[in-house]
């Protein structure tokens, strides 16, 4: 065999044992369920942002707290700080990709990704914008 | 039905135009094709092709014309543009809409397929063959034409009331729709984008894009024609043109990211970065194995792989950016215009043709049986040509986990620290490429005599020690990773820079290689220095938990001055420009006698944009040595008609004290006015008080008596306002599904006057990014020779 030939066998060979390593090592997608068993483990956390209760923002601390849940229980519910500043229309986001980890009071976030429906969708809100007048 | 006041006839050129490109792309194509083997098919094929050329430059002007004249009846200019759009951004629309992006990359199509025309002479058939036939692909995504109930395309030509998502809403029958409100004045460019960066990154970009597929051309030529390695020369210039463009487009972005984002940096690591960059690292790649194959004629399957490799990756990446498949884990949102089947099918088509013309021709292929020497150049060029896939390789496989995800149903997320997750897997690979790149010139062709070239390579080993040592010392570097890669990259800078002086006699002609090389050692070294030793100085002393590391914030109330780092800052003004709000922040240093004295003025801004939200643009002072980038987290935006900001909702059950402002908040009791309501048989009226205690910090008490008024399932109120307090109280709503204890919330607003006014700003110094900046010029320069030099061997 030549010594190319060797190489790139242990090249691929690498490639491939780097690829198992990272999907054994890769966390799922987590729930807050989830995370309130493994208390202080950094997890990634999808939740719904529940929009009636309050969302409030400290900015002298720059902390944001919210509530959310899971796609599929409201008793999943829990209290969010994220530490850092309250993105704009944060209240009309649904869907909010949040990491960071649990404490047995709240969910403390890292880093939050929102899924605004209307930046997806433009048609609602040329519909938004047309119902204006009824109220 | 007539509607008043459209231009039509511009769309229906247009549209075509559009039509007329898809229609002579195919004809070209097929042309190209049969002139292979006929010659007397060529003529039709280069007229086709002109004509598309010709179609493509009437798209967009039509596309132009209706922009600059605002026919808000287009969709694509109501949605993209407006009247207030400054001259200079109107080129700008075309790369905000997907349809306009693709139009991008279909133009510097025909503007390098023009030029490859003249140039190419015997290839001129097979390579434009698959030239053309991508042009066919990109023309496709922009006809809009529905063949079978499949929508193929989406046109920029479209109107408003055509859109299939508006049909059947009343205002598509109105026959005056267009005196509407909504539709005098289109959403306007992003603001994002109206960025003097943001107007030459997406075209440097997609010329790269469009520079990559030449190469690819060739490769597909090759393998067809059996000219396995013939198609080398004519590539090789463009490939390195490509991977100069690239490179650029790319850096760019980073500047932009740097210059006008707060990611706190020029690299995120974000999805839509590696996309780019990934393809970019193999076509590196594949020119190194190019130079190997032009001199030894060998890896000629190698070379193909990797150059089919990076045109795929582009088109991969170009799936990955405008599927939303992304959404999930990037911060840039792309709209998803159902054209991911057509997207999926231009990857799948390419990947099925480079793939089984390759396995086709697999055997054919020339291999040499003889084994490299260690002591050659190609055989460690063709180690680092492995290396940059591997690290390629581990960057495309974080970026896809949402489509991995998709594809085999699980459930992985992302790396939750994305930036540390990528370092840590890319310094290793830093190392090893800057090691490479440092001796492997050393090496000649062939295993040829180094030894006299050996003393220069020990001599330049010693200096970069030396100057290690110097650089540890000063910059206080300790982490053993980080003072390897120092090395390496110090080491591939000395090297390089010494192997042009001496071996080459500073020769310009062939410094190329020498001299991007320089500047890439340059990159990993700013890189690592200003990452490795960035400083956040704005950290603030106030936490909420033990548990929890204190903020990276400076909170900076009006006219103070702080303590920050070496210096003391203090915000002093605030002005409107346009669209943006800008904070004025002085720094000052302390001299010896106590004094304070000025030193800059930075003025970080607020972008207030309505149609993706506000965005905080940095200011940063340059120094030779180092650079401080400031950036706003908070800054107080709502100005109120009456005065009344800095809103909080309480949440409040009887007897509960709350803090707000400087006052403790007390709900004594919930009481119903008497002389509001009443119940008749016609009208329910219902007005509860919420009676509050509001005390502040010497304990005086004020009283607050905010009303909720329910008549008829409508909801009112009386707002309560405490004026010598500056505080205003609104009865906001009433929860009673505890009935024992109601839940009360309480909106309350204090009036600017009496609020101390403050911001919350974060500072980051990054030193030696210079040194990063530089070498990107450096390396473009050494492509550029590269590029002549290659261009004179022809």
């Amino acid at each position: 065999m030549r010594v190319r030939e060797i190489i790139i066998l242990l090249i691929i060979s690498g490639a491939l044992s780097f690829m198992l390593a990272q999907i054994l090592n890769f966390e799922n997608y987590s729930t807050f369920s989830e995370a309130k068993k493994k208390i202080n483990k950094n997890l990634t956390v999808i939740g719904i942002l529940n929009t009636e209760k309050p969302i409030e923002y400290f900015p002298k601390k720059n902390i944001l707290i919210f509530y959310a849940s899971d796609k599929d229980s409201v008793a999943s519910e829990s209290k969010v700080i994220f530490l850092g500043a309250k993105p704009q229309d944060f209240e009309r986001s649904e869907e909010i990709t949040m990491t960071g980890y649990a404490t047995d009071t709240a969910f403390i976030a890292n880093t939050i990704l929102m899924k605004c429906p209307s930046k997806y969708n433009e048609t609602n809100e040329l519909t938004e914008s047309k119902n204006i007048g009824v109220y | 039905m007539e509607y008043i006041g459209e231009h039509i006839l511009p769309g229906k050129v247009g549209h075509l135009f559009v039509i007329s490109s898809f229609v002579f792309a195919i004809l070209s194509c097929i042309s190209y094709f049969l002139a292979y083997k006929n010659k007397e098919w060529i003529g039709l094929a280069k007229i086709s092709f002109r004509i598309h050329s010709i179609s493509v430059l009437g798209i967009i002007t039509v596309l132009f014309y209706i922009i600059s004249q605002h026919y808000f009846e287009y969709q694509y200019v109501w949605q993209h543009s407006s009247l207030s759009l400054p001259k200079r951004f109107m080129i700008s629309c075309f790369w905000e809409g997907q349809e306009g992006s693709f139009l991008l990359w279909i133009f510097w199509h025909v503007l390098l397929g023009n030029i490859l025309v003249c140039k190419l002479n015997k290839w001129e058939a097979p390579v434009m063959t698959i030239f053309v036939l991508v042009q066919v692909f990109l023309t496709s995504m922009l006809l809009g034409i529905y063949f079978f109930g499949i929508k193929i395309g989406s046109t920029p030509f479209i109107l408003i009331r055509e859109l299939p998502e508006y049909i059947g809403l009343p205002f598509t029958q109105m026959a005056d729709y267009l005196s509407l409100e909504q539709f005098k004045d289109g959403r306007g460019l992003n603001p994002l984008l109206q960025n003097y960066w943001m107007t030459i990154h997406p075209p440097t970009l997609f010329l790269g894009f469009s520079a990559t597929l030449i190469p690819f051309c060739f490769a597909i030529a090759g393998l067809w024609t059996k000219k396995y390695n013939e198609w080398i020369q004519p590539a090789l210039p463009w490939t390195f043109f490509a991977i100069m463009i690239l490179g650029t487009g790319i850096l760019m972005g980073g500047a932009w990211a740097y210059e006008a984002l707060s990611f706190g940096g020029f690299w995120a690591w974000d999805p839509v970065e590696n996309a780019s960059l990934v393809p970019w690292i193999i076509l590196l790649a594949a020119g190194h194995l190019m130079l190997i194959q032009q001199a030894k004629r060998t890896s000629t399957k190698v070379t193909f792989i990797f150059t089919l490799l990076a045109f795929l990756l582009i088109l991969y990446s170009t799936f990955l950016t405008r599927s939303g498949i992304l959404g999930d884990t990037s911060v840039h949102s792309f709209v998803d215009l159902g054209l991911n089947a057509q997207l999926l099918c231009y990857l799948f088509f390419f990947i099925a043709l480079a793939f089984s013309l390759f396995v086709y021709r697999y055997k054919e292929i020339p291999s040499n049986e003889k084994d490299d020497s260690v002591y050659s150049r190609e055989f460690w060029m063709f180690i680092a040509s492995l290396v940059l896939l591997l690290a390629s390789f581990q960057v495309l496989f974080t970026t896809s986990i949402p489509v991995i995800n998709k594809v085999i149903g699980t459930n992985l997320a992302p790396p939750i620290d994305a930036i540390s997750h990528y370092n840590s897997w890319q310094i290793p690979f830093a190392i090893i490429i800057t090691l490479l790149v440092s001796f492997t010139q050393y090496l000649g062709y062939n295993n040829t005599k180094a030894l006299n070239k050996l003393k220069v390579l020990i001599a330049s080993i010693i200096s970069s020690l030396f100057l290690l040592v110097i650089v540890v010392f000063i910059l206080k570097i300790y982490n053993p990773i980080y003072i390897l890669l120092l090395f390496t990259s110090i080491f591939a800078f000395i090297a390089n820079l010494v192997y042009w002086l001496k071996i080459l006699k500073g020769k310009i002609t062939v410094s190329g290689a020498s001299i991007a090389h320089i500047g890439f050692a340059l990159i990993i070294l700013g890189s690592l220095i200003s990452n490795g030793k960035k400083e956040v100085i704005s950290k603030n002393v106030s936490f909420i938990t033990e548990d929890i590391s204190s903020n990276e914030n400076i909170v900076l109330e009006k006219n103070d001055t702080v303590k920050m780092g070496d210096y003391y800052v203090s915000w002093v003004n605030e002005k409107k420009e346009g669209i943006n709000q800008v904070y004025e922040i002085e720094y000052y240093k302390e001299s010896e006698n106590k004094k304070l004295t000025k030193q800059f003025t930075l003025e970080p801004f607020i972008q207030l944009n309505e149609t993706m939200g506000n965005v905080a643009e940095p200011s940063t002072k340059h120094f030779i040595t180092k650079d401080i980038f400031t950036h706003l987290t908070w800054a107080n935006l709502e100005e109120s008609e009456d005065g009344y900001s800095n809103e909080a909702t309480l949440s409040m059950s009887i007897g509960d004290t709350l803090i707000y402002s400087s006052y403790f908040i007390v709900l004594d009791s919930i009481t119903t006015d008497y002389q509001l309501s009443k119940i008749t048989n016609e009208t329910q009226v219902i007005a509860l008080i919420a009676n509050l205690s509001v005390i502040n910090m010497k304990g005086e008490i004020n009283l607050a008596n905010p009303i909720y008024l329910l008549q008829d399932n409508f909801v009112s109120f009386y707002d309560f306002e405490l004026e010598e307090k500056g505080l205003k109280f609104r009865f906001k709503d009433l929860d009673v599904s505890n009935p024992v204890s109601p839940t009360l919330s309480i909106i309350v607003w204090e009036h600017s006057s009496k609020q101390k006014e403050f911001i919350i700003m974060k500072a980051i110094i990054f030193p030696g990014i210079n040194l990063l900046w530089i070498g990107c010029f450096i390396m473009i320069i050494g492509c550029v020779i590269a590029v002549f030099n290659r261009r004179k061997i022809i």
